[in-house]
Parts: structure tokens; sequence; C-alpha cells
């Protein structure tokens, strides 16, 4: 019987919420380090001259197999447990979240409940940053920056505020249930409250704080469920909400941190979602033809063009996509049990590439 | 089996050559194996036996109260049919059986049969789900009085104290035999472990995995006959009725999985089950024999993890399943040629707790009719050496709520059925060979979990389809005229075929994982086991086992997929290992070596997902006595005291039977048991 429990444990903690990292934007995830909040939206700003791209392989739950793949587009080569080669160690288990700022690259894992800091130059780990409530794991979920702060979003119901400098844990910051999603706009750090864990109880609240004092301003309503929350207007944000798993259709909804309201709801397909900078990126699926939808966040503007190729990739699993080259990168966690690739399309939607990468390739950012 | 009084406790090959109807048409002899368990041991023989069974796989989620579920030839545990005393225990929605709550101190006896179509078979009801092996344990049945007590204790806080007794009571010319077994268990559960994790080793102690059980097993038989388990002789109709239960109260503490930087949380399992049984058999004569059964199994199970990350993630889930069973079974024999119809229904119930914040999202009830027709013949011209059987079954499924294709299943149910034979081929005063080869096809309905549980359930699914064919060989070869000293070989091989396994993987959305029907699973093996016995001298007594198994059994589902052709994960390529047992009657020495091969945690055969082999060594030691008055038994002496001494895992290797469960390491362990009378 515990087979079936694990797999109910495997199903309702790790892989059904984590999946909705799938759902989770801000990638890529580069900005410059500097001492004020950059303007808008520092995880979203893509490079021009990406010379590498990362990836965290999720892994499985319980196998502690997560692993990070380095991509070199320019010589077309793919190495595999970046981590392990570099450190020696076992990156550990349930990758979730892979960022760059400023020199450091930040690894968020979750079951394992620490975020890996390696020298971008290098890879050496400069820390591991346990988060731990005494001895209960805090299992962090994503990342966001502003100024010398990283936050960290965990599943216990808090945000943990780590000094980018020193990479100690200044405070942790009360949330609500389950917090997955997290963003900086402008003057507000916002945190999506999935409530996933106690599904079908979703919690449908953003919680929102003041930067850079860190004091909690307040809660906006949304639908339940809300597991993706990117930046749009100055102090503005999308928040990505799906109550129900097997639906066909979710909701983007844009709100306001300043006046804690809601500006506007749009019913869309449920699909695969991803963030970089003011775009929302969705894998749709239109009469069995894969299409790649673009919203712009300023301007509302919803473009839909068709991806043919995409029908090739076996499990579409995440997307990254590069401003400013149009390159659109998509993860295929094959059938989950075996290791996958990670496939590069040009602007056209033609393939250029596709390297092979580990157990359930997630998260991906791009490495100036 | 009753206690023989021998005073080693062996693991034997339990029949070799040719079926005897001994008015049971078409009785099924099949790879068997049997455990003779004479005395309460302090090294768990239960399962340590089964480790020696080829072709079975002991699945382990560590720890003294992790689970521990059965099963054969890389088919799931659902396929394994477990029973007391021929009364099906252990069912659950899983619909599979949990070692670790079986009360061992109570069982004398212990059965394997991986041959034919288990639902063919004399007692106890046909299984939905089953088609792999059959265990049927034994408790204290006999008919001499017994009243005996008591206790093991050794490492990681493990205190098991038990009571058990039996009486005859003789009415006129009828007798009435009752037994009754209580045995508690309990382990504090911590335990030190190293565990290597790439270039890293994890040393930490484990200290979630308790357990404390209450098992309680006992029964009834009712007859007039003298000798109840020789119906062969009887000249006149004879009956017999009883009563079985089982009962099992448990809390557990379950084994977290050892997660890298972060020992997870392991979760809470409370759980009661129980089986009650009525049966009965008349013997109208020599060749015509009316049997039922009619069983009630309850299984109410509450899951908790309340605490899950501050309780922003915690779950409470509870559910209760309850099944009434009705076997009935009429033997004819004529002139050799047997016929056996057999009905079988089987009545289930879910409904789950209150508290539940993870609920099975209907309350099914399932009917299935499962009629079968038995066939053997024994020519009278084969001198007793040759022996043909046939079974045929074809059920019928009533589901609610149901599902959307409420036919589907039904239709997917194709006629079951095996046959084989069993031929001497050799049968001298020395030496006898006798070759069985068997083919069978099978079913195993999906479960109620499989079909109901929340988000990961799946309405749609199949049947699980399974064809085996083997062919064995036994080899019997006495090696002294007046002492029992043999040797016996037994070797199988098969060829399997599991079409529509159910498994779950992440594949109903991208982003749910369910349960799924997932193409072909085939392969063959090699299942050997050798045994011999040699009597020493007049009192000493030295058996040995040695027992080894290959086998290949492949994905077959997509052969554009990167697991085409890979081993199935969690089955060992080759396992195998030895018992030793020397002793007398009042010492015996034990020792057990138990190697498995290399596995893969996933079906992708690569290095990532490799685990590697281990070698496990137990050994034992017990010492029988009196103090003051010996026990007089007619027929089955036995000493006041029987005290024992064992270490399980006696070189403390460290090893995972499932990835990211490191096992316990050294256990030491001490018993003694009183026999009061």
């Amino acid at each position: 019987m515990l087979l079936k429990m694990q797999y109910i444990r495997l199903i309702t903690r790790v892989l059904v919420l984590p999946a909705f990292a799938l759902l989770i934007g801000c990638s890529p995830k580069t900005a410059d380090q500097s001492g004020t909040p950059t303007p808008t939206n520092p995880k979203n700003a893509a490079s021009s001259d990406t010379t590498h791209v990362l990836v965290v392989n999720e892994g499985l739950f319980q196998r502690n197999n997560s692993t990070i793949t380095l991509i070199t587009p320019k010589t077309n080569t793919a190495v595999t447990d970046l981590f392990e080669l570099k450190t020696g160690l076992k990156l550990g288990d349930t990758g979730n979240d892979i960022a760059v700022y400023g020199n450091k690259i930040y690894v968020v894992v979750n079951v394992s409940s620490y975020v890996a800091v390696l020298e971008k130059s290098t890879y050496r780990l400069l820390r591991q940053v346990n988060l731990f409530s005494g001895t209960i794991a805090r299992q962090p979920r994503q990342i966001a920056f502003a100024g010398p702060r990283a936050f960290v979003s965990c599943f216990d119901g808090n945000v943990v505020v780590i000094d980018t400098n020193t990479l100690n844990q200044e405070t942790v910051l009360a949330a609500g249930r389950n917090p997955e999603g997290i963003c900086v706009s402008n003057n507000y750090l916002m945190v999506a409250n999935s409530g996933g864990l106690s599904a079908p109880n979703f919690d449908n609240r953003i919680s929102v704080f003041a930067l850079p004092t860190l004091n909690f301003v307040g809660n906006i309503t949304v639908d339940a469920n809300p597991t993706t929350i990117l930046a749009g207007q100055p102090n503005e944000a999308y928040v990505y909400a799906k109550a129900d798993f097997s639906s066909a259709t979710a909701s983007w909804t844009r709100i306001s941190a300043q006046n804690l309201s809601v500006i506007s709801r749009e019913v869309i397909p449920s699909a695969i979602s991803e963030g970089c900078g003011d775009t929302i990126i969705q894998l749709r699926t239109v009469q069995q033809n894969p299409m790649i939808a673009m919203i712009n966040t300023r301007t509302g503007v919803v473009s839909e063009t068709a991806w043919p190729a995409i029908k090739d990739i076996q499990s579409p699993y995440r997307l990254m996509y590069n401003q400013r080259s149009k390159e659109l990168w998509i993860s295929d966690s094959k059938d989950y049990v075996t290791t996958g690739q990670v496939w590069r399309f040009n602007k056209d939607g033609a393939l250029i590439n596709k390297y092979n990468a580990g157990l359930n390739p997630g998260a991906m950012t791009l490495l100036p | 089996m009753p206690d023989t009084g021998n005073p080693v406790q062996k693991l034997v090959i339990e029949s070799i050559g040719i079926a005897k109807p001994e008015g049971s048409a078409a009785q099924i002899v099949g790879n068997q194996y049997r455990l003779q368990l004479n005395q309460a041991s302090s090294t768990n023989p239960t399962i340590q036996a089964l480790f020696l069974v080829p072709g079975l796989q002991v699945r382990d989620y560590g720890g003294i109260g992790g689970l521990k579920a059965i099963s054969s030839r890389g088919l799931g545990a659902e396929h394994t049919q477990v029973s007391l005393n021929g009364m099906p225990i252990g069912g659950n929605s899983l619909a599979y059986t949990d070692f670790s709550l079986i009360p061992s101190a109570l069982l004398t006896s212990l059965k394997v049969n991986n041959g034919a179509l288990n639902s063919a078979r004399a007692e106890g009801t046909a299984s939905q789900h089953t088609g792999g092996p059959h265990i049927d344990l034994g408790t204290s049945t006999g008919s001499v009085t017994k009243l005996q007590v008591g206790l093991e204790a050794g490492s990681f806080g493990w205190l098991s104290p038990h009571a058990l007794g039996r009486v005859t009571h003789q009415i006129g010319s009828y007798r009435l035999r009752s037994h009754l077994g209580l045995q508690y268990q309990q382990a504090k559960g911590d335990y030190p472990f190293s565990y290597s994790i790439g270039n890293a080793i994890l040393k930490d102690t484990r200290t979630n995995s308790g357990l404390w059980s209450v098992g309680l097993a006992g029964g009834f038989v009712f007859d007039k006959t003298p000798k109840p388990d020789s119906f062969k002789d009887l000249k006149h109709p004879q009956c017999q009725v009883g009563i079985d239960y089982f009962f099992n109260q448990s809390m557990r503490q379950l084994p977290g999985a050892v997660v890298l930087y972060n020992l997870y949380s392991g979760q809470t399992l409370d759980q009661t089950q129980s089986s009650v049984s009525a049966f009965g058999k008349v013997v109208l004569n020599q060749g015509s024999l009316l049997h039922f059964r009619i069983t009630h199994q309850s299984d109410n199970t509450r899951y908790r993890d309340p605490a899950y990350l501050n309780g922003t993630g915690g779950m409470d889930n509870q559910y209760f399943w309850n099944s009434l069973s009705g076997s009935t079974i009429a033997d004819y024999t004529y002139n050799g040629l047997s016929l056996s119809p057999q009905l079988d229904l089987d009545l289930q119930y879910l409904g789950f707790g209150p508290s539940a914040t993870d609920s099975y999202q209907q309350s099914p009830k399932r009917t299935v009719l499962m009629p079968l027709l038995r066939m053997g013949y024994q020519p009278r011209w084969a001198a007793n050496g040759l022996s043909l059987f046939a079974t045929v079954s074809r059920w019928v499924l009533r589901e609610t709520p149901g599902r959307s294709d409420a036919e589907q299943m039904q239709q997917d149910l194709p006629t079951v059925g095996s046959m084989g034979l069993n031929a001497r081929i050799l049968d001298r005063e020395h030496l006898t060979l006798t070759f069985s080869p068997i083919s069978k096809w099978h079913n195993r309905l999906p479960t109620m979990a499989e079909l109901y549980y929340g988000q990961t359930a799946m309405r749609q699914l199949n049947p699980e389809k399974v064809w085996m064919t083997s062919l064995t060989m036994d080899l019997l070869i006495r090696c002294h005229p007046d002492r029992d000293n043999y040797v016996k070989l037994k070797a199988t091989t098969f060829y399997q075929r599991n079409q529509d396994k159910i498994i779950a993987i992440p594949t109903r959305d991208l982003f749910i994982w369910s349960i799924q029907n997932i193409g072909l699973a085939e392969g063959y093996g090699i299942e050997t086991f050798a045994e011999g016995n040699w009597q020493l001298d007049k009192d000493w007594l030295a058996h040995l086992t040695i027992s080894y198994t290959y086998q290949q059994l492949q994905d077959r589902s997509n052969p554009n997929s990167a697991n085409y052709g890979g081993q199935l994960p969690y089955l060992p390529v080759a396992t195998g290992g030895f018992k030793a047992d020397v002793g007398n009657k009042r010492i015996q020495l034990s020792w057990q070596t138990f190697i498995s091969s290399y596995r893969y945690s996933l079906a992708q055969n690569i290095k990532a997902n490799l685990l590697p082999g281990y070698v496990i060594n137990d050994c034992s030691l017990t010492y029988r006595f009196d103090v003051g008055a010996k026990i007089r038994h007619q027929d089955q002496p036995e000493s006041r005291f029987v005290a024992s001494l064992g270490i399980n895992n006696l070189i403390d290797t460290q090893y995972q039977v499932l990835q990211s469960f490191p096992m316990p390491g050294r256990q030491l362990k001490f018993g003694l048991v009183y026999n009061i009378f």
C-alpha cells in the first residue's frame, strides 16, 4: 500500500504542484546586481549575448537525482550534471528554479530544502543556504530579486529573504498557504499563494510586501490556486491561476499592488506558460495544432503563431524565450521517467538544435 | 500444517511428482515450497524464507515496520494472493498484503505455490487480482492441546510477546478443535545507516519507522471424522465445518525516504484489518466432495501527516474497505477423470472517512462473479505417473458508480485458464524425475485505488493480462535406504508476457500523475532450487537449500522509447542464496545468505538509475531445554523451553531495496518460548 501512498504523496506534494512550476514565469532570469531595486522586471531582462543556457532538471521525487545541464549554443554542446562535475556533490532532490543575479547563480532545490549559490564564472559552490524552520524543511519553490536581496518563496507559507552579498538569511516574511510564484514589480514584492498542498482547498491570495521596507501591505484575492505571477506595468503583475487541475481553462488576472485591486481578468486556455520580460508565452494547442501565443503585458495584444515543429516534442514541459534573439527554448520531459531534451527554435519556428538534458528538464535561464 | 516435532526448521520443496486427487479433483501441482516452522524464532523466518523462494521479490521500504510486499516475476504485488489457513487475508483497496504486519510468531508453516492458476484451488475463494504466486500461512491448528507463551526482544527497540493455544473437546463421536494466537509487535525504529549518494556518504540515524501492532489469529473446526485430514479412506459421508478469523491493529510511523540534505519525514499509518471466514467440507464418498467458504474482510486505514510543512501541507485520509466473498466447489472423480465446478462471488465496497483531505472520489461497489471449471485426468495405465489438468474461467463484472465506458472493462476481461501436465519420466528406487509444463492466462482487475483514488485515479483502466508458460523439472535422489538422506532439485524456466500493465505515470495530462495501462512487458527466466537433507546420525540432521533466479523481464512497449528493452525497475537480473541448518533435538544452528544483483530504479537502464547489489547474512542459534517435568505429547514431543539468539544482517551491510530507503543494519534478537503444556 505504501507504494500507492507514495505515489499519492508524490502527486499531491511534488509532482502536481511543482508541475505548476511549468507555469512559473519570470525567465530568463538575469539582472544586474545593484543596491536599489531595478525599475521593472529584473528576472526577465533577456540578454543579447547569451553564451550559455542553464537548465535545472527536476529529477523525480525522493530520488535525489536533480541535476543541472549547461548548454553552449555556439558549440551546440551540452554538459549534463554540471553541479556534480564542478562541486563533486549531488544537487539533491527536486530542483525547481534557477536564476542568474549579479555574479552568482541561484538554484532552488525544493525537497532538499536549500538554495545552492554558485559563482557565475567558475560554477564554484559559494554557499548552501539551508532553509529550515528548526528541523522542518521549508521547501523553497521559486526565487526573485530586488537590490541586494533574494526572495525565496517556500511551501511552508513563508518567503525567506537572503542577502545576496553575504548570502545570510536576513528575515522571513509570512505569506499565505504554499507560496509558489514570486515577482518584484517596482516597489512591491508579490507572492502567489497556491494552497496547492491542500487541494482542492486552494488558496487564492496574492501577498503584497513593500520594498525595501518589507512591510506587509495586504492581500489581493484572485482565482483559486494562483501559481504564477509575472511583473507587468510598474507596481502591477499578472497572475496565472488554475483552480481545477484537469480543467481546460485557466485565467490571467492583472492586479495592482498599489491599490491592492484586480484590474482585469481573462479566461484563457490552460497551457504551458512562461513570462519573459513584458511578454507571456503560451504553448497552446488549437485543433491539435501547436501554437505559440504571445501576450504583451503592456499592450494586452495577443498574437498566435502556428509552430508545427513542436509536434515532434513528446512532452513539452517548460519554455524560455530570448527576447533579443527571438529564439524559443522548449524542454521535453519525454515520459517523465526517462532523461529529457531541450529543443531550440528560431523565430520562425524552425528547429535549430536539440540538446540532451537530465530527468525532467525544468526551469531554464540564460547565462550571459 | 500441524507441528511435526522435527527439530530443524527448513525450507523444502513441497511436492515432487504427481498430483493425488484425494477426493479433490484436479489438484494442481506447481512450484510449491514449504517452510516448516516448529517454534518461534528470533530471525523472522517468514520473510527470510521468502527471499529464498525462487522468483519471489520482497519489496521493502526499510525500517522494522516498513511495508514489505511480495511480488513475482516482475508482476506487481497485486498478483500475489495471501491466505491464512486457507482464508484470504490482507485484502484492501490496494489489493496486496503487507507482510510486516503478519504475526510471524504464530505461524507454523508457510507454503508458496507459483504454479498454475491460483483461483483453481480447493481452499479459499478465487481472487480477482491474482494469477501470480499464492502464499498460504498456517498457524497452530493441530489436534494436540497446547499452550505456549513467548517473548522476543532485540535491537531497534524490538519487543514482541506472543501467546498461542489450542484445545480439542471431545463430544461423543464429535469433536471441536479450537486454536487462538495473539502477538504484539513493537519497534522504536531508530537505526543508524550510511547512504552513498554520488560522492557523498550520508550517515544518519533514522528516527521515523516506529511500529506497534497486535495480531490475532484463531479458529474452530467441528467434525466427526476421526482423521479429518485424510478423507481418502472414508467409506461414508463425512462433514466438517469451521470458522477462521484474523485481526490486526497497527499504528506505524512509516519510514520516510532519505533525501539529500533533508531527512524527509515519514507519515503515520493506522490500520485495522480483519478477516472472518466460515467454511465447510462434505465428503460424499471417496470421489465426491463439496466445499464452501464465506469470508468477510475489512480494512480501515487512516493515513496522516498533519504536521507536514508546519501544517500547511498536512493530510488526513481515511477510508474503509469491505469485501464479502463466497466460494463453492464440487469435486467428482471417476475412473481417473475428475471434474470440479467452482462458483465464486466477491462483493466489495469502499467508503472514506469524514476527515479525509484527499479522499476517494466515489464510494464504489464492485461485484465479480467468477465461475470456474477444473478438469483433471490421471490415467490408470500410466500407473500414477501422469496427470493432466485444465481450468477455464470467465468472470462477470459489475461496478458502480461505474465508468464512462461501463461495458469496456467487462469486454476486456478475456476468458482465463490454465493447462498442463505432470509426467514422471523416471521412477526408480533412488531416483525420481518429473516434468511439469504449465501454461496459464490470467487477469488482474484494476484495484479500487487505481480506479477511484483522488487525482491519480483512472476510470478507464483495463485489466492486466498475463500469459505465462513454464516448464518445471523435479529431481529427487534418495541417497540412503534407511536414513532420510536425499537431494531434491527443482528447475523452472518460464516465459511471461504482461499486457496492459497498470502503473502510475505522469501522462494523464502534463501535470498530473495518473494510473495507466502501459504497453507490454515480456521476458523469461530460470528459477532453480536445490535441497539436501542428511541424517548425520541418530540425532543430528543437516539441511541445506540453495536457490538461484535469473530473469530478464523487459519493457517492450514502445520501440522508440529509451526504455525499450530495459529491465523492469527494481527487478534484479539475478538473485540467490543459501540456508544451512544443523541440529538435533536440543540445538539448531542456522545460517542464511541472500544475494541480489544490481537493479535499476527506473525503466531507463542507465548508470544514473543503477542501484548496487548487496549481500545479507543472517544467523541464529536455537536451544531447547526442559526445566522440571517434560511435556509428554503422545505423538509430538516438545521441549518445555526454547531459547533463541539471532543476528540479522550480521556484517552490517548498508543497502537499499528501494532507492532512498536505507535498510537497517545489524540487528540482534533474543527469544524465549515457554510451552506450558
